[in-house]
């Protein structure tokens, strides 16, 4: 029964969800009317299943007093603050706009920005010629580089021209068969799921 | 100019035999009936005792035994992401397909695996499958649930802290599987330059060239969707494979004539495509 | 063996070089010249042929990582809007994104002297994904809730009177720096309604859309920095995005040049026994 009832709890909805896309007749409609708004309200609880989770594995560091555990306690101080702060003023409240101008939005473009780093490095360590089809991307990543910053056109006219024709007709073709690939293979794992040859995610032998 | 967009309204009836479809969708409603169909009939045949071709190799897949045996010999640990994606994308499935298996190498070899995830609905599913993995593998014991992660819902804390684990664990092989956005470069990256053995798989196409630049090996597009048949060789998965190429060659046709028609004017294809 | 050292070159040195070229043009501008190219035309005719009073929604998808890059350009698109007088519905498939729509919008609107409720509406971010696009279609007041962003009912301003479903806006204009952005509304409202969809994202993610843009379904696309900077200049406002254009092109250049040394290195250097 651990395996079976969600498999057919995945057939029934997935059946219903797929039927309802293409066929507007009978409850169907209506049906999934309802079926949204369940699946708005279990996204939710998902986040306050994930601070539950995370409050003991850290509570457990901070009883335990393994190492680094004052980390862990202002983790949870800060979590739980903001979430009352948010519930309390709501988006539009003075003390949740500061934190999130001048806390929050300098912290993640901080990340954002390393990647420009890490692109630095991983083009001077991973970008090498060592084969033909190395080398062809090499050059078209220079080019494009090159032709995407105004020095590009200083340097010589043709780079934005060239630069332009390899991202519209090499790489949309590229694009787009990898998109067709894709797309096909998102629905058939769909299709999987729905009929319960997928049972990965129920855990131990399928 | 924008008369042009309304004016497309065009021809948006289903014919007369598909009249229970909604407008516009009848074309797709057919392709998806036929992949179900495709599906069921391949299934049905190789239940049958009949044979269907086989997937190639695929060396990303190949090289989880190579990466988890790795870090064995290093004695340091393995990390598993499925990204940052929920559980409504399909790439999640593929990402506890791969689990399943690195969850049973980890178990059979006595390594430590690191799962870290930016969902919490994804860290009960994970942590089960590991479970369970280390169950089948007769070791119940190893199984260390603090080492399935919930990090954070937020695309770049959720990195910062991979990194972090990255540097204090000193990981030997790192995994990524699953939904990958702007943070793909920062994984792979910082994963390379602690010299961790890396394999990834997205189907994210902004992302796979830096995966490509930055890792060992990588899955490209819907490669990573024929993982739960490649690793499982169950004759039923295989079916659903060889199906979507069947799709995967329909539509190619489709494409190849809709290009020769529209070369000599006639908009008769996509006509029928938009009913 | 000088090759066989620079292959081995501290990875901070690199970072360092990185910082000097992109902080060197904010102190010595280079001035050079930028370009206009077809694709930011495009996007920028798509906005002046929409006739003035004429309602469109802009969907503000980005997340407070970009707002270096999406800020500028979320900004560049608002205002032509607001030049021309049309009207314009504020939304977002994310939080993030409907509190940066909500700072960028009241600026906006203060200095070029816009009304809330009649000029503009911010509907906010409303939880459901999809969901919410595809509810937009049939009943837009429903999808939203019948709010806006402050929770205020929605038949208390005029703009919205005549905003009954997604199809009586215009247009759907998208800043987006991933996912969800440009394909949900092309999946959901744009493709199936036939409306036009354009607007801009951040450069990296240019050349998976480029299928979109060639084949028209997006039906122009400002790419990045760059595209945001063209488009100043087209509106005559030249900003924050113009400003960035020289160090985008010294850190370009400074990448290009990692790119050779990089390859010369691994060509030049002593090669092991193994011939590798």
């Amino acid at each position: 029964m651990r395996k079976e009832l969600p498999i057919l709890v995945s057939f029934l909805f997935g059946a219903v969800v797929i039927l309802a896309k293409y066929i507007s007749l009978g409850p169907l409609p209506e049906l999934i009317k309802v079926l949204d708004k369940w699946s708005i309200v279990s996204g939710a609880f998902a986040f306050l299943f994930g601070m539950i989770n995370l409050s003991l594995l850290h509570g457990h560091n901070v009883a335990r007093r393994k190492s680094d555990y004052l980390f862990s306690l202002y983790f949870i101080i800060v979590m739980w603050a903001f979430f009352f702060l948010g519930l309390y003023q709501t988006q539009k409240g003075y003390s949740y706009k500061w934190i999130f101008d001048n806390v929050y939005t300098p912290g993640t473009s901080t990340m954002y920005g390393m990647i420009a780093f890490y692109i630095a490095t991983s083009a001077y360590r991973a970008f090498r010629a060592r084969t033909m089809e190395a080398t062809v991307l090499l050059v078209g990543a220079a080019i494009v580089m090159l032709g995407n910053a105004p020095v590009g056109a200083v340097i010589w006219k043709q780079f934005p021209v060239i630069s332009d024709w390899l991202l519209k007709i090499p790489n949309t073709a590229g694009m787009r068969g990898i998109l067709v690939g894709v797309y096909l293979g998102a629905l058939t794992t769909a299709i999987r799921i729905i009929l319960g040859l997928e049972r990965g995610h129920l855990g131990g032998r399928g | 100019m924008f008369s042009m967009y309304w004016a497309a309204e065009a021809a948006k009836t289903p014919p007369p035999w598909l009249g229970f479809v909604s407008g516009g969708l009848a074309a797709q409603f057919v392709f998806v009936v036929f992949l179900f169909a495709a599906t069921y009939g391949l299934i049905r045949r190789l239940q049958g005792g009949g044979r269907v071709a086989a997937i190639r190799k695929i060396a990303g897949l190949d090289a989880i035994n190579e990466a988890v045996g790795r870090a064995t010999e290093m004695g340091r640990p393995v990390h598993f992401t499925p990204g940052i994606g929920a559980t409504s994308d399909p790439q999640s499935y593929a990402a506890f397909a791969v689990l399943g298996e690195v969850g049973k190498l980890t178990a059979r070899y006595d390594t430590r695996i690191i799962v870290t995830t930016a969902n919490a609905i994804m860290t009960a599913i994970t942590d089960e499958i590991v479970r369970g993995a280390y169950l089948e593998s007769g070791r119940p014991d190893a199984f260390n649930p603090d080492d399935i992660r919930y990090l954070s819902s937020a695309q770049f804390a959720y990195s910062a802290q991979v990194l972090g684990i990255f540097e204090r664990e000193k990981v030997a092989a790192n995994i990524m599987v699953g939904v990958f956005a702007a943070e793909a470069l920062l994984l792979a990256e910082a994963g390379a330059q602690i010299g961790a053995i890396q394999i990834a798989a997205s189907t994210n196409t902004f992302q796979l060239p830096f995966f490509v630049a930055a890792c060992d090996y990588t899955l490209i597009g819907d490669e990573m969707y024929a993982a739960s048949a490649y690793l499982s060789k169950d004759p039923a998965l295989t079916g659903t494979v060889v199906a979507e190429d069947w799709a995967k060659m329909l539509i190619l046709g489709v494409v190849v004539l809709g290009a020769i028609l529209n070369t000599v004017g006639s908009k008769w294809l996509q006509n029928i495509l938009n009913r | 063996m000088f090759w066989d050292k620079m292959q081995k070159i501290n990875k901070y040195y690199i970072y360092a070089l990185l910082v000097i070229a992109l902080v060197i043009p904010m102190f010595v501008p280079l001035g050079l010249p930028i370009s206009i190219t077809a694709d930011t035309r495009k996007v920028y005719d798509l906005m002046e042929k929409i006739p003035p009073g004429s309602p469109i929604l802009m969907s503000f998808d980005y997340t407070a990582n970009a707002v270096a890059e999406m800020d500028p350009m979320a900004t560049a698109l608002l205002k032509q809007a607001f030049k021309r007088g049309l009207k314009v519905v504020l939304f977002s498939q994310g939080d993030q994104g409907a509190v940066l729509a909500q700072k960028i919008g009241d600026d906006l609107a203060g200095k070029m002297k816009k009304n809330y409720g009649t000029d503009y509406v911010h509907l906010g971010y409303k939880p459901g994904g999809t969901v919410v696009l595809r509810r937009m279609v049939e009943d837009l007041w429903d999808a939203a809730a019948n709010v806006d962003m402050n929770g205020k009912p929605l038949s208390s301003f005029p703009l919205m009177q005549n905003i009954k479903k997604i199809t009586d806006v215009k247009a759907i204009v998208v800043i987006s720096n991933g996912s969800p952005g440009f394909v949900e509304w092309l999946n959901y409202v744009t493709g199936p309604q036939k409306m036009p969809l354009f607007g801009g994202t951040v450069s990296v993610m240019v050349p998976g859309y480029m299928p979109y843009v060639q084949s028209g379904q997006f039906a122009g696309l400002l790419q990045g920095s760059r595209g945001t900077a063209e488009y100043e200049l087209l509106i005559k406002e030249p900003g924050k995005a113009v400003s960035a254009q020289d160090s985008q092109s010294l850190s370009h250049l400074y990448l290009v040049t990692l790119l050779v040394l990089g390859n010369l290195g691994y060509f030049l250097r002593k090669k092991p026994a193994d011939g590798r």
